[in-house]
């Protein structure tokens, strides 16, 4: 069994918008590469 | 299955990368925040505005291996360009913790090998997940 769980936003009563584990409900993500140009 | 950047190239193992939403008018990218009282910021956030890229991050796993795979046991780690003095006693390394189920940033102590994380395709796009089974490796 997949034991995996996504990772998704919480937002707190302070407006952060915490990384949470979220299952169903996963923050779709990309990545760029921090050296990138432009 | 290969991962990739915004480029089109092969996410690195160890290479360093701003983790961003997806969609646009929901926050930037994700970083640290104080929260509930921390002296220090140890809680993992998405940035609140829009254009913000948030913390460069090394996404990285133990095997020698040049890429990153779906199925690799990740660690997160931030690596800011200019680290504050408020981190010289925690690792930036990510770790989930167990009451909250929030993720947050380790001490020093607790920094592991094998990462619990791991990067999965989600529609056009990634997503994060947390897999239990690799803290016991």
């Amino acid at each position: 069994s997949d034991r995996c769980k996504d990772l998704g936003i919480s937002i707190d009563e302070e407006n952060n918008r915490r990384l949470v584990v979220k299952d169903g409900d996963p923050l779709a993500v990309r990545f760029v590469k921090a050296n990138r140009r432009g | 299955q290969e991962l990739l950047d915004v480029d089109g190239e092969i996410l690195r193992n160890g290479g360093s990368y701003y983790i961003l939403p997806a969609f646009r008018g929901k926050g930037g990218g994700l970083e640290l925040a104080k929260t509930e009282g921390e002296t220090c910021p140890l809680t993992v956030v998405q940035a609140r505005s829009e254009t913000d890229r948030g913390l460069p991050a090394s996404i990285w796993s133990p095997p020698r291996i040049a890429i990153i795979r779906p199925g690799f046991s990740l660690n997160i780690e931030f690596r800011p360009r200019n680290p504050s003095a408020c981190h010289r006693e925690s690792s930036l390394q990510w770790k989930v913790e167990e009451e909250s189920q929030q993720v947050k940033i380790a001490v020093k102590e607790d920094a592991r090998g094998f990462g619990p994380f791991r990067i999965r395709p989600h529609r056009d796009d990634y997503k994060l997940v947390y897999c239990d089974e690799g803290q016991k490796r």
